[in-house]
């Protein structure tokens, strides 16, 4: 995984993140900051793998710092937690998310992770 | 694990601590013991020999995990399905789940433990801890909170009628399970004005996202 070299987290992000990283579809550091880190982080973190975690929180505190890292954690964490709440209660999109959202949620695949039988009684 | 864990800044180590503490004690629709228990049996469903064979797009019930006969099968079918494979819950699940016998205010708490000791957990593992021991039970009944101010969202079960975004809303069934877990997560996102991360806006988009596509999260 090759990843920025810099001293802690003072490189900011530019740019929206690439949406195909987000979901997989391709690789890359997504025009954010030490992005392919926190997207392994993220992915590692969300697997329970903690040996990859292990590795990668090392190259996290070399390169972003620890407080950046520790954070990355925290909010990977958290995340871990919200989509249980979300997908054990069935909620649905809001309704302007929605309706601002049908294009790109289409294009990046989101889509794919509501099929028609996760509201079929 | 316990080499060169990072520092725990002291707001999310209060946080989860208080989230630990309230578990412990009698909640709305179960006890302090019980509580404890669907902790402890999300703990235990990493491992579990019947999750991990369970494959297939939807999940059939079953009362074949592993399990230590603390809490109903029907909860442990839950617990293990919402730690290991909630991108596969599904309505037809969910009725099944309630038709077996747990009542949805039952649910929506368990919901809210496991989900809540998922997020300390991870927490505490990811930074090079390991998961914090569980304070003892506090005894009492629990309270049979049920809220009334509820909507129909199209979701599986009534959302609370407040709230500026159906997550929010999404635990309003029982007020205190609400409350628990967005005080679980709070620390983890921009849930208030004085949220501060040290990564910028785009990184921690970007985190969020990465993991609930990992989860394959709709939402």
């Amino acid at each position: 995984m090759a990843l920025r070299e810099s001293v802690g987290n003072s490189k900011r992000s530019s740019t929206e993140p690439d949406l195909g990283v987000v979901t997989g579809r391709s690789d890359g550091d997504t025009g954010v900051a030490h992005g392919a880190l926190l997207v392994g982080l993220a992915e590692a973190v969300a697997g329970w793998r903690w040996e990859e975690v292990k590795v990668l929180r090392q190259q996290g505190i070399d390169s972003m710092g620890p407080d950046a890292t520790r954070d990355a954690i925290l909010v990977a964490s958290g995340f871990n937690g919200i989509t249980r709440v979300a997908d054990a209660i069935g909620i649905r999109l809001d309704t302007r998310t929605a309706n601002a959202s049908v294009e790109l949620r289409a294009q990046v695949g989101i889509d794919d992770f509501a099929p028609t039988e996760k509201w079929l009684a | 694990m316990t080499e060169a864990a990072l520092p725990v800044d002291p707001a999310t180590a209060a946080a989860h601590n208080a989230t630990l503490e309230a578990v412990a004690a009698p909640g709305a629709w179960w006890n302090g013991a019980d509580r404890l228990a669907i902790v402890r049996a999300a703990r235990s469903a990493p491992t579990c020999a019947f999750c991990a064979e369970r494959d297939g797009p939807t999940l059939p019930i079953s009362a074949e995990h592993d399990d230590d006969g603390e809490l109903p099968p029907i909860a442990v079918e839950a617990i293990h399905a919402i730690r290991n494979d909630s991108g596969r819950l599904t309505r037809r699940w969910f009725d099944d789940v309630i038709d077996l016998g747990l009542l949805p205010e039952a649910y929506v708490e368990l919901v809210a433990v496991t989900a809540s000791s998922v997020i300390v957990d991870t927490f505490a593992q990811g930074i090079g801890l390991d998961m914090p021991d569980l304070p003892e039970p506090v005894g009492g009944e629990p309270t049979l909170e049920r809220s009334d101010d509820l909507e129909d969202a199209d979701a599986w079960l009534p959302l609370a009628r407040q709230g500026r975004a159906n997550i929010l809303r999404s635990l309003g069934l029982v007020p205190s399970a609400l409350k628990l877990f967005f005080g679980t997560f709070g620390r983890s996102y921009y849930m208030a004005p004085d949220s501060h991360f040290a990564l910028d806006r785009a990184q921690v988009e970007l985190v969020a996202a990465r993991v609930s596509a990992v989860n394959e999260c709709f939402y």
